[in-house]
């Protein structure tokens, strides 16, 4: 999340094991690590994962969830129960869908996108009988379940089931098919294991009170699909372009004789207060390790050519459930020029290349690079200079980078397929694509490709903690108190909740810690 | 204390959660112009089915039934208070 910031070199620490030992000790934890830098014996720095069991029952989160859920309910009962959305046309409520930079609905083009490019995507992965977790007013629903042989629509809103009911009234065909349950996204009771084909969670976890739920919801759908197929979690806001998002939001919104401080200040409080669950692609890797029957994660950015906070910020994540069918392609990814890549470059290595596949790492996204660059100035910028002088310098340069969808196009001209994903998870939203013959034998819509090692440093913060601040804040001060009355003078100046403590050769990765740490934030 | 009183106390402290501690009239628009956003409208609304058992099922939304305190207070008015 940091704004291009060259990462710190760290002095010299070395583990602290007393403290290690003593935060072990406390219930809330479930594992620890702490350092103590050389240059700076009185720097003490300790990482937490914290023990989701005691933060639901002992902290009380599981009642603020509760209260969470309630409220997004009534945010969505609301939207259905206006005249706007009684008058909506088949197939295309979108009530409720408003830009985050306007407050105004979003355009109807730009819905129409989102649709069209959600429902590609999860046709591709051919389903036949879906288990859909908020299903809303029919928008994938609608689309989807004529193909298919079954189809569960679960909502937790009455009025917006209430929509879909009116809106499948009209569709007979689709009665016999189609079962709609009002029930919360964790309530899986009466699903049996391995049956559903496809488990699809679209733009509905960013609404999940925790990490913790959405992990209970994804354990719970790998459970009821079976072998050979998909738990698709689309329109997911990605964690790593969290503090870039807010920055575009906030400039958007100030008026230009706002100055960098108040600027700054209003982004750090919006990043602060986010009220949705905002996850790092990481996550999604890490699932992998948690539950054996996912063989293969793919993190794809969205797929469009419309400008909007969807293309710009989100990702779909599929999970692949039992054995991977589909072979898996080692192919050389080649690293960026010193200038990054331009479309010319890749034209010409498709070219000249005589080869089956290949694949560009590191490709900057033209969709965000204007943000990243807004980003870097704000942190740069001197405290008093004005807003409007910003956006001056911004307005003069053209966005650098190539577009997603620009090179789905140069590929195809080319002869080839190109894959495109954000696994890899570069802190300025760069993407790696892979090329792939339209004519080879491993050509197919989801080629498994060996995508660039991701480092550990991208694990050790997968989800922001929405709502929980008190939570967390009363968590980290009974940890301190522990340990001042354990060990007195040797209590941690720094304490951080993590989500992986990474480990290497010798123990715990204090590097990736501290580097994942800096990169929380800019401000 | 009044139901105008109660609803004007609510809404100000939806305000000043948001840091926002301007003052404003009862006739002010607080959510249509944006001082106020839909999840303080949420609270807002869940805060009025608590209060005084306003069921919006039953009679619709529209962002213009709670954006002042007027319209809030003839909310409560012409739904028959249950408290």
């Amino acid at each position: 999340m940091s704004a291009g910031v060259s990462p710190k070199k760290y002095p010299q620490f070395a583990v602290s094991s007393d403290i290690t030992s003593v935060l072990r000790e406390h219930p809330a934890v479930s594992e620890a690590a702490a350092c103590r830098f050389s240059s700076d014996r009185d720097d003490l720095v300790a990482f937490v994962l914290a023990d989701d069991r005691y933060i639901d029952e002992v902290l009380g989160r599981k009642e603020a969830a509760s209260h969470q859920v309630r409220k997004w309910r009534k945010t969505y009962d609301l939207t259905q129960l206006t005249k706007a959305a009684a008058a909506s046309p088949f197939a295309f409520n979108i009530v409720g869908w408003n830009s985050s930079y306007t407050r105004q609905p979003l355009p109807q083009e730009d819905m129409h996108e989102w649709i069209e490019a959600t429902i590609d995507r999860i046709s591709a992965l051919a389903p036949t009988e879906v288990l859909e977790i908020g299903c809303g007013t029919g928008l994938l629903l609608l689309r989807v379940a004529p193909g298919c042989q079954h189809y569960v629509g679960m909502d937790f809103a009455p009025s917006v089931l209430m929509r879909l009911r009116e809106q499948l009234a009209q569709r007979e065909d689709l009665l016999g098919k189609v079962e709609l349950l009002e029930r919360p996204a964790d309530n899986f009771e009466g699903f049996a294991e391995n049956s559903f084909s496809t488990v699809i969670v679209n733009s509905v976890a960013q609404h999940f009170p925790s990490q913790a739920y959405l992990t209970r919801v994804i354990e719970n759908a790998v459970r009821v699909v079976r072998p050979g197929g998909h738990v698709f979690v689309g329109d997911q806001r990605n964690l790593v372009l969290l503090e870039a998002y807010a920055a575009s939001i906030e400039a958007f919104q100030a008026t230009p004789e706002v100055n960098t401080a108040e600027v700054r200040n209003r982004i750090h409080k919006r990043v602060q207060q986010e009220q949705q669950l905002v996850l790092s692609p990481s996550y999604f890797l890490s699932l992998q390790r948690r539950f054996p029957k996912i063989s293969r994660v793919e993190i794809y950015p969205r797929r469009g050519n419309r400008d909007n906070e969807m293309t710009r910020f989100r990702f779909d994540a599929i999970l692949w459930i039992g054995p991977e069918s589909t072979p898996r392609i080692e192919i050389p990814f080649l690293d960026p020029p010193a200038q990054g890549w331009n479309p010319n470059d890749i034209r010409s290595l498709l070219a000249t290349r005589k080869t089956d596949a290949i694949g560009c790492a590191r490709i900057r996204n033209s969709r965000v690079t204007r943000d990243m660059r807004r980003l870097a100035q704000l942190v740069t910028a001197e405290p008093q200079q004005l807003l409007g002088e910003l956006h001056n310098e911004l307005d003069e340069a053209e966005a650098e980078g190539i577009h997603p969808e620009e090179i789905v196009r140069l590929a195809a001209g080319a002869g080839y397929k190109a894959t495109v994903s954000w696994a890899s998870c570069y802190p300025d939203g760069s993407y790696d694509a892979a090329f792939i013959r339209h004519d080879s034998a491993v050509a197919c819509a989801f080629p498994s490709v060996s995508w660039p090692q991701l480092s550990s440093a991208a694990y050790v913060y997968q989800s922001n903690a929405p709502g929980q601040g008190e939570i967390r804040e009363k968590l980290t001060q009974e940890l301190l108190a522990h340990c001042r009355v354990k060990l007195r003078d040797s209590v941690p100046t720094r304490l951080y909740l993590a989500d992986s403590l990474p480990r290497k050769d010798d123990g715990v990765d204090f590097e990736a810690l501290l580097a994942a740490t800096q990169a929380l934030g800019s401000f | 204390m009044g139901h105008k009183s109660t609803i004007r106390q609510f809404m100000q402290r939806l305000l000043v959660q948001k840091g926002d501690q301007r003052p404003f009239a009862d006739s002010d628009s607080l959510l249509l112009s944006g001082r106020l956003q839909s999840v303080d409208a949420v609270e807002l609304v869940l805060f009025l089915e608590e209060q005084w058992g306003i069921d919006f099922a039953e009679i619709g939304f529209d962002e213009t039934q709670i954006d002042t305190v007027d319209a809030v207070d003839a909310l409560v008015q012409n739904a028959g208070v249950r408290k």
